[in-house]
């Protein structure tokens, strides 16, 4: 069964000059080194990488904006660079950084004018864009110029921009960056409902939590690479990284006697005196239960929890290689 | 088509809603270009017949490059700061729409303000109208086609001037260059300018050709049919140089991305 987007062998080389000294040398910059991959319909992918990591490169050349020096992409059955108008009529993408609609004009506008270049009819268009407006919350702006909103605002007016002709697949470059906490929480809870409908997304960013609420798939992307390409709990496993158990001691224990320093360092625990705690690292698969009996019966603990590896340690592990 | 008609009305819409501000710059556009004919009408003064021009043929002549560039800029927004928008990365978000890059360009916005320009343009050619002993309808007729190809001339020209950022990214220096000079200098009859200026006015940056030949032709100072038709020939051998340095200007931004 074919795939609904499918990669092949991708090759990107920039070439830049670079001052050394007095004269300009040319240099040429891997951006991509053969990345290859598929991806169901309807499928919610995460693509987070270093900077410089060839991210941005990916999306440009999915979304046709660039061609590549090798490789074939195939997305429906479609080239986006070859077919580009064709293309991008299924295809809706927010860019974090730049925006896509009319500065002086009313978001209004911008959507009135979209409506007309999607050719999206008339009756569709009504519905949809009161959805819209209900999802991202548009109403209190929605007679602004784009030009007056507040970053979050024109964050969720853009995302609404981009999915009026419902495409099939929806691409986003860091749609969060920089965003308050409670423009981000309206703009993951839309990206969720998009998917629900059925729409595949593509997600570049360097928000690890969101990735971890999202994503199904992840893609990790390092130095022009794929260096890992599988689900979240397959990432977990892939680098077992330790759990961490953490222990609060109770006000009845004042202070720790030396003796009781010298145990702690014994079974390689940490002690945080600031806050009271102590720290366990224990391997995945281990049964924390034997270290919490020890405590218990030596120390006077009122509290504890079990700490699993973020998602950052385990990227980061994958970053350094 | 639609988007058009609704970009126009829509920004319609939003100038009515600046009203004073609007009328404002209208007026302000439109005396500034009529400071420069203010100069040269106080210059003929002093020197009726310039090059072998009466002060109304200049009018006539500096009427149609001043209409047609202010009709250019009122959709030439786009392909004016085209610069700005490969800098600040927006020309990607035209890229991933459903419609030509180039009919993208002049939906940017709907510059009214430069109606001052056509405003100021007519009524400097009306001046020259006035000034001429004999004209009829055949003459209005040339007049409003020149316009026309005037207007035509003025966007394939700063297309061209706008693709150059494609390879150097910043073209604002050579557009102020190459253009603003030439404009201001088409406005009057070529005839006073050496063969220099006067063949870089008709071959490389065609603007004598809307105005200068044509004009010439029709108040006998050439017997030259190619003068008459002049704009289109030069129109004719813009349309693929555009296309073309437009065309490989896309291929380098698609394989380097700015």
């Amino acid at each position: 069964m074919k795939e609904y987007i499918q990669i092949q062998d991708l090759e990107k080389e920039y070439v830049i000059y670079e001052r050394k000294g007095f004269r300009r040398v040319r240099k040429k910059i891997h951006a991509l080194q053969g990345i290859s991959l598929s991806l169901e319909k309807g499928s919610f992918l995460g693509y987070i990488g270093p900077n410089g990591a060839g991210k941005s490169t990916t999306v440009k050349i999915l979304t046709g904006i660039m061609t590549p020096e090798h490789g074939t992409v195939l997305v429906n059955g479609l080239c986006p660079w070859k077919d580009r108008k064709r293309f991008v009529r299924q295809i809706g993408v927010v860019f974090g950084q730049k925006s896509q609609m009319w500065w002086d004009l009313p978001v209004q506008d911008t959507y009135q004018l979209l409506r007309a270049i999607y050719r999206v009819r008339q009756e569709d268009f009504r519905l949809r864009l009161a959805w819209v407006r209900e999802m991202l919350e548009l109403d209190s702006f929605f007679h602004q110029p784009v030009r007056q909103l507040s970053l979050g605002q024109r964050m969720r007016a853009e995302l609404g921009a981009a999915v009026l002709h419902k495409p099939d697949i929806l691409f986003l470059d860091e749609p969060t960056i920089g965003l308050d906490l409670l423009s981000k929480q309206r703009v993951l809870d839309f990206l969720q409902q998009i998917h629900k409908e059925g729409t595949t997304v593509f997600l570049t960013t360097h928000d690890l939590p969101e990735i971890e609420i999202l994503c199904q798939s992840i893609l990790i992307l390092n130095q022009g690479r794929i260096a890992f390409h599988g689900s979240l709990e397959s990432l977990k496993q892939l680098i077992p990284l330790e759990r961490r158990l953490i222990a609060t001691l109770s006000q009845a224990q004042q202070e720790i006697h030396d003796q009781q320093l010298i145990e702690i360092q014994r079974i390689g625990a940490t002690y945080e005196p600031s806050r009271r705690q102590m720290v366990i690292s224990f391997p995945q698969g281990k049964n924390p239960a034997e270290i919490i009996r020890f405590l218990l019966s030596r120390f006077e603990i009122q509290d504890f929890h079990i700490a699993e590896p973020g998602i950052e340690e385990i990227v980061k592990h994958i970053y350094l290689g | 088509m639609q988007i058009i008609l609704s970009l126009i009305g829509i920004s319609w819409k939003m100038q009515r809603e600046y009203r004073a501000n609007f009328w404002m710059e209208m007026v302000f556009n439109g005396l500034m270009m009529a400071s420069d004919f203010f100069l040269l009408y106080f210059v003929m003064r002093a020197f009726p017949i310039i090059g072998g021009w009466s002060i109304g043929e200049i009018a006539l002549l500096f009427s149609i490059m001043e209409v047609g560039y202010g009709a250019y800029r009122i959709f030439g927004e786009g392909v004016h700061r085209f610069e700005e928008l490969l800098l600040t990365g927006r020309f990607d978000g035209l890229m991933v729409r459903p419609m030509g890059l180039i009919p993208q360009l002049l939906l940017q916005k709907v510059d009214w303000k430069r109606m001052g320009n056509i405003f100021e343009g007519f009524a400097v050619g009306a001046f020259g109208l006035s000034q001429i002993p004999d004209w009829d309808i055949s003459f209005l007729g040339l007049y409003v086609v020149l316009i026309i190809a005037s207007i035509i001339i003025n966007f394939l020209i700063n297309l061209i001037l706008a693709a150059v950022a494609f390879w150097t990214i910043k073209n604002s220096d050579l557009t102020v260059l190459a253009f603003y000079a030439t404009r201001t200098a088409a406005s009057y009859p070529a005839s006073i300018y050496p063969s220099v200026i006067r063949y870089l006015l008709t071959f490389v940056i065609p603007l004598a050709t809307v105005g200068y030949y044509p004009m010439a032709f029709h108040f006998g100072k050439t017997d030259s049919l190619i003068a008459l038709f002049a704009p289109w020939f030069a129109i004719c051998g813009l349309i693929p140089v555009c296309l073309g340095i437009w065309k490989l200007g896309i291929r380098r931004y698609a394989s380097t991305g700015t």
